[in-house]
């Protein structure tokens, strides 16, 4: 919709408009009047469809949306046949002008004045408008203003070129510089000159363009000029637009003007940049260079493309005759990249260079520019190496304090760099020391993340290991839970059913590093299960268990243990304790804990851990509640600081004794991550509870 | 995580061990060093003071773990002193009392040493 619209008000409405004005001329439309009122009305009809088509193909989307070289292009192909338009068909051609009166025997011509007229009138917008477009590329403030005065300008000039007043003659075109002309219409002339001149200066499209470019656009415009200039001041004859209608014949003359100006001013423009362009050209090509450089870091892991490009970068972009890169490996500083030279060449440089070298480099971190090295005397021993060498840059590596090598580029003659080049090539290097410290720090985060996915598997691991659903025991409810720490833990708990009257409840907890207790906590679990049906005290399962973890296990490592056997029917419960947190019985709210003598598993001999373990057998009644747990929830920590501790335990599990084991389950795990609200768990955190139904 | 110190002083042929702050996962390679350094320099009559100790896991424990046997054999001892409370738990809980002594300050540890 928007489209047709555009298209209509664009192209077909000034069309109608114009053959309308055509239509006064050869009397199809009648108007009444006389001369001059035709001519008024007929003016301002062309005038309507002049503004309306200026006005709505400035929106056009060959101007709006194209780029600056179409730009140019299509400046250049609009430029020529409307020179060539007006040249080759000058108003005198056509033998008549308006208004009106067309004689039946000069129809013919009209016609063809029409669409002459039309033709060039849609060249000189478009070309209006590019030069527009053109003007305020990479507008400033001032660039608006300056475009509205040259436009008024252009607006008074175009009306102080009409004739004056409506008795006009046929043939009447002012010359230029008719001697008539009044006072105000020189001022005028004058003031839109000088706003078309400074329009002239908004050439910055013109750093857009490479140097090929420039050069092409350059003789265009000279051409454009050569052809343009002969019209513009030719004060004889009038342009072919003007035929039709003077008002067209203005507005394209002065469409002419303003372009000749434009274009002469950019070529002047451009002929004074060349130079400085060139130098642009060199510059931005080292920007690249350095994004090019940075890319590279990012992308690969390993360095030496990045220091082959590096080195060619040097010896290419900055015109080094060699280049030579040296880093640290093991303490020595070795040739890692050269080009342009052999490596033994500055391997073999004699050792007083390499000592003074070493010094400025390494242990002042300076860049080194030495523009005649052998005139200059500034670097000693360079006459003995056997390089010719006429100026030499050398930038140190660095990486915060460290120096880890240095960039070395040469030429054979002296005065071979500019002071910026040296600037860029301590550019280079800095882009190598990024380079080395990224690989770095990628190993780090490889090891890391292998860390971390092997504890996320042995966490995974150990909660397979957990029971995943308790056994029924008739009589009794059992209920526990494990909540994880952030590293691993090591906590486990199991429950084994052997027979009508023996379930037995095991918590333990296994100390040392990391993922190691997660496959040590496999092994035990598989142990006791193995154990178990082939022991009727608890005590032989932990010596068997003592021996298999003295002699498997690392030294560091050790468990502690909380055996139980509950016997369902006897309602009797049989617990040992190996180093770990005593066993618990709460019965009417009071609890007693069960604090036998026993040393943890896997830290002593056999012999010592016989003597010392101790068995002690209880009986329950309805209501009892038996509590098994680990460390990790007595010594879970709060915000404050302080651990969650014995007493609290307590209190906590004599509150809840009389509910239901999943209730009491329940408000632990609640009180748990209320009480380490904030902070991270260290430790897992284990409890069991067995109580015997009411 | 909480800060940790392990500080020696020589007393003659002995070697005592200050031990300060949170002993865990995070501090007990430090605590190892010191350890390290001493069996190192042969000096294996050890006593470690645990005045200043707020807290110890099982990593620590493994730490002393990970020594006894190598120091005992070379003739040597760690003897524990001055406890707090809580961290006395700890150890009594995990059996340590049978295997290691325990001294409610660090004179009578290093008069053990003296007079056997």
């Amino acid at each position: 919709m928007h489209r047709t619209f555009q298209t209509l008000t664009a192209w077909i409405l000034p069309v109608l408009i114009f053959f309308l004005a055509y239509a006064v001329d050869v009397r199809l439309v009648d108007v009444t009047g006389g001369e001059s009122n035709k001519f008024m009305i007929r003016e301002l009809t062309v005038a309507a469809g002049l503004i309306l088509m200026i006005w709505s193909s400035r929106r056009s989307p060959c101007l709006v949306q194209s780029g600056l070289v179409q730009k140019l292009r299509l400046f250049g192909v609009l430029t020529f046949p409307f020179l060539i338009l007006e040249m080759a068909f000058s108003g005198d051609y056509f033998g008549i002008r308006p208004p009106v009166n067309i004689l039946p025997g000069e129809t013919g011509q009209a016609h063809f004045a029409v669409l002459f007229a039309l033709t060039g009138t849609i060249m000189a917008v478009w070309i209006f408008h590019i030069i527009r477009s053109l003007i305020f590329i990479q507008q400033s403030r001032t660039t608006r203003g300056n475009y509205r005065f040259m436009a008024i300008f252009l607006i008074l000039y175009i009306i102080s070129r009409l004739p004056a007043d409506g008795n006009a003659p046929i043939l009447f075109l002012p010359s230029r510089m008719d001697t008539s002309m009044v006072p105000v219409d020189i001022i005028i002339l004058a003031l839109f000159l000088f706003s078309v001149f400074i329009n002239g200066f908004r050439c910055k499209w013109m750093h857009y363009l490479n140097h090929q470019q420039k050069i092409a656009v350059f003789f265009l415009f000279i051409v454009i000029n050569v052809l343009a200039v002969p019209r513009v001041l030719d004060s004889q004859t009038w342009l072919s637009t003007g035929s039709f209608s003077p008002l067209l014949g203005e507005f394209a003359h002065a469409v002419l003007i303003i372009m000749v100006i434009y274009v002469s001013m950019a070529c002047l423009g451009i002929l004074l940049q060349l130079p400085a362009a060139k130098l642009m050209d060199q510059r931005k090509k080292e920007i690249e260079s350095l994004q090019t450089l940075s890319a590279t870091i990012g992308s690969v892991f390993d360095n030496d493309a990045l220091f082959e490009k590096t080195t060619n970068l040097c010896k290419n972009l900055l015109h080094a005759d060699f280049v030579w890169m040296s880093l640290k490996t093991d303490d020595r500083y070795a040739v890692v990249r050269s080009a342009g030279i052999r490596r033994s060449v500055p391997d073999s440089m004699p050792s007083e260079m390499n000592a003074f070298l070493h010094t400025k480099l390494v242990e002042n971190r300076e860049t080194l520019f030495f523009s005649d090295v052998y005139r200059g005397k500034q670097v000693p021993g360079v006459k003995r190496w056997n390089q010719r060498i006429g100026s030499l840059v050398a930038a140190p590596i660095r990486l915060k304090d460290q120096v880890l090598g240095a960039l070395y580029a040469g030429t054979l003659e002296s005065y071979g760099f500019l002071e910026e080049t040296g600037d860029m090539i301590q550019a280079y290097a800095n882009q190598v020391a990024v380079a080395i410290e990224n690989s770095r720090l990628v190993q780090v985060t490889i090891e890391q993340e292998r860390y971390r996915e092997e504890l996320r598997l042995a966490h995974v691991a150990q909660m397979r290991l957990l029971p995943q659903e308790m056994p029924d025991c008739p009589g009794y409810n059992i209920q526990g839970f494990c909540m994880t720490a952030n590293d691993i833990g090591g906590d486990f708990y199991d429950v084994i059913s052997l027979s009508e009257d023996r379930l037995d409840l095991v918590v333990g907890d296994v100390s040392g590093k990391g993922a190691d207790a997660a496959f040590y906590m496999a092994e035990l679990k598989g142990m006791i299960r193995s154990l178990a049906p082939h022991h009727t005290s608890p005590k032989d399962i932990l010596l068997e268990m003592n021996e298999y973890l003295c002699r498997h296990f690392d030294q560091q490592t050790f468990v502690t243990l909380l055996y139980a056997i509950l016997y369902p029917k006897r309602k009797q419960i049989r617990a040992v304790r190996a180093g770990h947190p005593p066993l618990g019985i709460v019965r009417q709210k009071e609890v007693t804990w069960i604090e036998t003598k026993g040393l943890g598993l896997g830290i002593s001999s056999n012999d010592l851990l016989k003597k010392s373990l101790r068995m002690k057998t209880l009986p329950l009644v309805k209501n009892d509640l038996v509590v098994m747990y680990t460390d990790g929830l007595v010594e879970a920590r709060n915000k404050e600081g302080q651990e969650f501790g014995e007493m609290r335990l307590q209190e906590l599990i004599s509150d809840l004794s009389s509910g239901e084991v999943q209730h009491i389950i329940d408000e632990t795990r609640k009180e748990m991550n209320r009480f380490t609200e904030g902070v991270s768990r260290h430790d897992d955190i284990t409890l069991m509870l067995v109580k015997v139904n009411p | 995580m909480n800060g940790f110190e392990a500080k020696r002083e020589d007393k003659e042929e002995i070697s005592v061990v200050y031990l300060k702050g949170y002993l865990d996962a995070h501090t007990a390679s430090e605590f190892e060093s010191a350890l390290q350094e001493l069996v190192d320099e042969g000096r294996v009559c050890i006593i470690v003071n645990m005045c200043g100790l707020n807290y110890i896991s099982s990593a620590g424990l493994g730490v002393f773990m990970g020594f006894i046997e190598d120091i005992r054999n070379k003739g040597g001892d760690i003897k524990l002193a001055e406890m707090t409370d809580k961290v006395f738990r700890v150890f009594d809980l995990l059996g340590f009392p049978m295997l290691y002594e325990i001294f409610k300050d660090e004179g009578a540890a290093i008069a053990k040493y003296r007079k056997p």
